[in-house]
């Protein structure tokens, strides 16, 4: 019963914290280049608004509506099955970082094929864009997370944590150290931010993201929005918690639950700022220089998985 | 062992129709009767995991020096489930579908002939038994390929594919002699038991390893396999990519893992570098391929060759002692095979009745497909989906216990070892995000959007048989995707039948599979209830106080007429794949500009052409048909008419034969 409680919770706290997160970077941006910038709540009460809205829909076939459902539906059933707040969600065991991933995947994997979907010459582009970029992208989080794996010789990510909260001094190995970079660069691609992709820009043709999303309208759009918020909260708090362990809920005691919830939120906000202060001193990279950034992410993963089992 | 023998008959009795019957007969009966030996061997097969026996049946009349004799164990009958369940929906489909030549006397005939030899393989119990059976496959399916004989194209595959498939079987005849002449038996069960060492070993197990490889596409023995898919007619693609290839890497489990359990890790790890390669090479080219056969071609040469790095990788954590994560591999690989046979049957298929429909099957040329062929679409996506690994999906679990498995090989083992691990793993990792490319380019740029040409605009749903053809391995994906349980558990059993190998501490169940040694745990049971309860929340919170949908044209960034040319196209969806790829793929680009009279910066006409060709097959095959060629033309003065000459020839052999035996 606990169990669910943490999960529910954890989808809840992704969602809001995914969307407070964007407007906080995007406040940090604005700050930074002397603006005053939206309030921090804005994307909040963009998704509250569209979700009242009817949905324009520009192609008869079910697939191109369906995609805003299937992109949050995956992306909450992640965040449930996660453990961010507390050890034990409703996954049980049954967190599997693969999970994890291949749900993450096939919410992508429908945005692009959304993108197709609306026969426009942008959505293909995003969406061929986008499946280039994640095809680099998916095995630099694969391995990255295999690597975290192994000290535990277990994906699953209850085992791996409890065992990264066991060994403490673990936190600051070479290996830890390189997989979370490794991770790190993946998360910045996976939410689409600089210098792979730049969330603000209003230039249809230096679009990734985007693109694939400029059919949508009202309610889809909402859903979409909220989708790749959950994504960016999960994904900056599932790094954070992987690379720091520490605080996370052990017991379901509700003291426990409130600081480990305290916790993964003051990391992932971190994160978020950290990216959010890099973004401001970094341009968008070339698009066909990104897959060198992915592959430098790569071969540190491969790295932390070599250095992380021939030091032991 | 009853219904494994009534299975055979039956498809026996199909050959028989298939020769004689007059048309319309001929194609509804010999198919219908090899649908049910399909489903009578894999009734048998299913009955022998189940009650966990061991069914075996032996003549010493049918074939000579050993007789023929079957055997259903579990590796055997795991494999058999799926061969049987490719073979029946092929089979179903030709119903529907056989036509012109594929509906002659001899081409039916040949079918039911083939899908015989693809049963009889995994339950051959003896050497001479497999041998026969692997022939009977070879050459059934190579004469398939001539049915179209009147066409070139038809004609050059069908030289390529029976150079490589007789030189396979030769190899492999080789190499399981030598074993059986060391093992003092040839039946597979006594070899395996008996253990096979030694310099011998080493060449049977380099002979049986090109054999099988060949045979499951592996590069650099791969370029019959994207010229025979598209040739051959649409149910007998289906029965080499989804039952024959598998049968390769079927092969190499129970002979190169089964019986030559003695042969050195660092071949294996030989093996794994080669099944590296092979897999992240089809990917790249079922990745940047317009031609839908060609791309399934492609896309089987990398599931083969992450079956083959499972395999290889197995074999190596088995020798270097890690037993437990050797098993989860193993089960891995057969899940995934089953999970391949079936989504690629149903692809294959659906290529087919796409092909039918709208009279091409250039990616380039479709679109559209998902209004106009509702079913089929959906069809395809559920297949789509198990190949790129969604949860839930038969694909995702082969995937999952192949990576668990080598997560748990990494830990404690010494650093080659923890190399050649992280090598598949990498490798698998990398084809995994490039298959996603290929299967999202095939449903996005085929089904979805809007029409690229006449022929993809008319299209029309296909009904009846077909359909249900290709339902069939639909709903075996989804039930194994959703409860694994009993497959795992019974894979498992296979594993240890291998010997070495440890009980991996698999535990499957309804809810889902449970891998002891490493602690995860796969629930898609609890998952697809999560996925349902989330997306009614969701519904209901989207529904409230919602407006419901209108429909508008798209607003592609103000642009009022959108043609159906201004969509992306498979060429330009894998562009960025290609370019990032370039040195592996080598694409040949071609960009021609023409200028209007008046001047030279108004263009007038702009086309781009790119295509890739393999390069394997150009850099390694050519040079040496052409020096086989170049030799074969100097042999000719050798030989010039004079009989003088002959007789000389005669002479200096019979001297040279009294030298030798003197």
């Amino acid at each position: 019963m606990t169990r669910d409680v943490v999960s529910l919770l954890q989808v809840v706290v992704v969602a809001l914290g995914g969307l407070l997160l964007t407007g906080l970077m995007a406040k940090i941006r604005a700050r930074a280049e002397g603006r005053v910038g939206p309030p921090v709540t804005q994307p909040l009460r963009e998704v509250a608004k569209r979700l009242g809205r009817e949905s324009p829909r520009a192609t008869a076939g079910r697939a191109h509506g369906a995609v805003p459902m299937v992109l949050v539906v995956t992306t909450a059933v992640a965040a449930g099955l996660v453990p961010l707040v507390g050890l034990q969600t409703a996954g049980g065991a049954g967190a599997d970082a693969l999970v994890v991933v291949f749900l993450l995947l096939t919410g992508s994997l429908s945005l692009a094929a959304g993108g197709l979907a609306t026969a426009t010459a942008f959505g293909g582009m995003g969406a061929s864009r986008a499946m280039a970029l994640s095809a680099l992208a998916e095995p630099a989080l694969l391995v990255a997370l295999a690597a975290f794996a192994v000290p535990a010789g277990s994906l699953s990510l209850p085992v791996l944590l409890h065992h990264g909260l066991s060994v403490p001094i673990a936190m600051v190995s070479p290996s830890h150290v390189l997989a979370a970079l490794a991770l790190f660069i993946v998360v910045v691609a996976e939410t689409g931010r600089l210098p792979v992709d730049n969330p603000s820009t209003h230039l249809e043709l230096t679009m990734i993201h985007e693109a694939m999303t400029l059919e949508y309208g009202g309610r889809d759009l909402a859903l979409l929005t909220l989708g790749a918020a959950m994504r960016l909260g999960l994904l900056l708090a599932l790094l954070g918690t992987l690379a720091v362990p520490w605080g996370i809920a052990t017991s379901s005691s509700p003291l426990a639950l409130a600081s480990g919830l305290i916790l993964v939120g003051v990391k992932a906000t971190v994160l978020a700022v950290v990216i959010a202060l890099a973004e401001v001193h970094s341009a968008k990279l070339r698009l066909f220089r990104v897959p060198e950034l992915l592959a430098a992410a790569f071969v540190v993963a491969s790295l932390a998985v070599l250095v992380g089992v021939v030091a032991r | 062992m009853a219904v494994l023998l009534a299975g055979v008959g039956v498809a026996l009795a199909a050959i028989v129709v298939g020769a004689l019957a007059p048309h319309r007969q001929r194609v509804l009966y010999a198919n219908a009767l090899t649908a049910l030996a399909g489903v009578l061997v894999g009734g048998a097969a299913i009955a022998a995991l189940v009650t966990r026996t061991t069914p075996h049946a032996h003549t010493g009349a049918l074939l000579p020096l050993a007789g023929a004799s079957l055997r259903l164990d579990a590796l055997g009958a795991s494999l058999e489930v799926t061969v049987a369940l490719v073979v029946t929906a092929a089979a179903l489909f030709s119903i529907g579908y056989a036509h012109g030549a594929s509906a002659s006397r001899p081409a039916v005939a040949l079918q039911a002939a083939f899908a015989l030899g693809v049963l009889l393989v995994p339950v051959a119990g003896d050497v001479v038994t497999f041998l026969s059976a692997w022939e009977a496959m070879a050459a059934t399916s190579l004469a398939l390929l001539l049915v179209e004989h009147d066409r070139p194209a038809a004609r050059s595959a069908a030289l390529w594919y029976g150079a490589m498939t007789q030189g396979g079987a030769a190899a492999i005849t080789l190499g399981m002699l030598l074993a059986a002449a060391v093992a003092h038996t040839t039946s597979l069960a006594g070899m395996a038991a008996a253990g096979v060492g030694g310099p011998v070993a080493v060449v049977a197990f380099l002979a049986t390893v090109a054999g099988f490889a060949s045979k499951a596409g592996a590069v650099p023995l791969h370029v019959w396999l994207p010229r025979a898919h598209p040739e051959a007619s649409t149910p007998v693609s289906a029965m080499m990519s989804g039952a024959m290839t598998a049968l390769g890497l079927y092969g190499i489990a129970r002979v190169d893992l089964g019986i030559l359990t003695m042969i050195g890790r660092w071949w294996w790890v030989g093996v794994l570098v080669l099944a590296a390669a092979s897999a992240l090479y089809g990917a790249l080219h079922a990745a940047t391929a317009t031609d839908l056969k060609r791309l399934l071609a492609y896309s089987t040469i990398d599931a083969m060759g992450l079956g083959l790095i499972g395999l290889a990788a197995a074999g190596e954590l088995r020798a270097g002692g890690a037993p437990r994560a050797a098993a989860t591999l193993i089960v891995g690989v057969l899940i995934a095979l089953g999970a391949h046979g079936a989504y690629k049957t149903l692809l294959f298929l659906a290529t087919g009745l796409v092909e039918r429909a709208t009279g091409t099957r250039n990616l380039d040329l479709l679109g559209g497909l998902a209004s106009t062929m509702a079913r089929t679409s959906s069809l395809v996506a559920v297949a789509v989906a198990s190949a790129v690994g969604v949860p839930l999906a038969a694909g995702f679990v082969g995937e999952w216990l192949e990576i668990e498995g080598l997560v748990a090989g990494l830990a404690g083992r010494d650093p080659g070892g923890v190399a050649a691990t992280l090598l598949g793993l990498v490798a698998l990792a990398l084809t995994s995000g490039l298959t996603a490319v290929a299967m999202v380019k095939l449903l996005g740029i085929g089904f979805l959007g809007r029409p690229r040409s006449d022929g993809a605009r008319a299209a029309r749903e296909p009904h009846g048989i077909v359909i249900v053809a290709l339902a069939l391995p639909a709903l075996a994906t989804l039930a194994l995707g959703i409860v694994p349980g009993p497959a795992v558990a019974v894979a498992e059993r296979a594993a240890v039948e291998l010997g070495g190998m440890r009980v991996a501490g698999l535990r499957g169940d309804l809810g889902g599979i449970a891998v002891g040694a490493s602690a995860s745990a796969l629930r898609p049971l609890a998952l697809l209830a999560g996925l349902v309860g989330a997306a009614l929340v969701f519904r209901v919170l989207a529904r409230a106080g919602a407006r419901g949908v209108r429909r508008t044209a798209a607003w592609a960034c103000g642009r009022r007429e959108l043609s159906a040319r201004m969509q992306y196209t498979a060429t330009s969806f894998a562009e960025p794949v290609q370019r990032v790829f370039a040195d592996v793929l080598r694409p040949d680009v071609d960009v021609t500009l023409t200028h209007e009279d008046e001047s030279r910066d108004i263009e007038r006409v702009l086309t781009y052409q790119s295509s890739v060709a393999d390069a394997v097959e150009s850099g390694l095959y050519r040079p040496v048909i052409r020096g086989a060629d170049a030799l074969g033309r100097r042999a000719r003065a050798l030989a010039n008419g004079s009989v003088h000459r002959y007789l000389a020839y005669g002479l200096l052999v019979l001297l040279a034969v009294l030298v030798v035996l003197r």
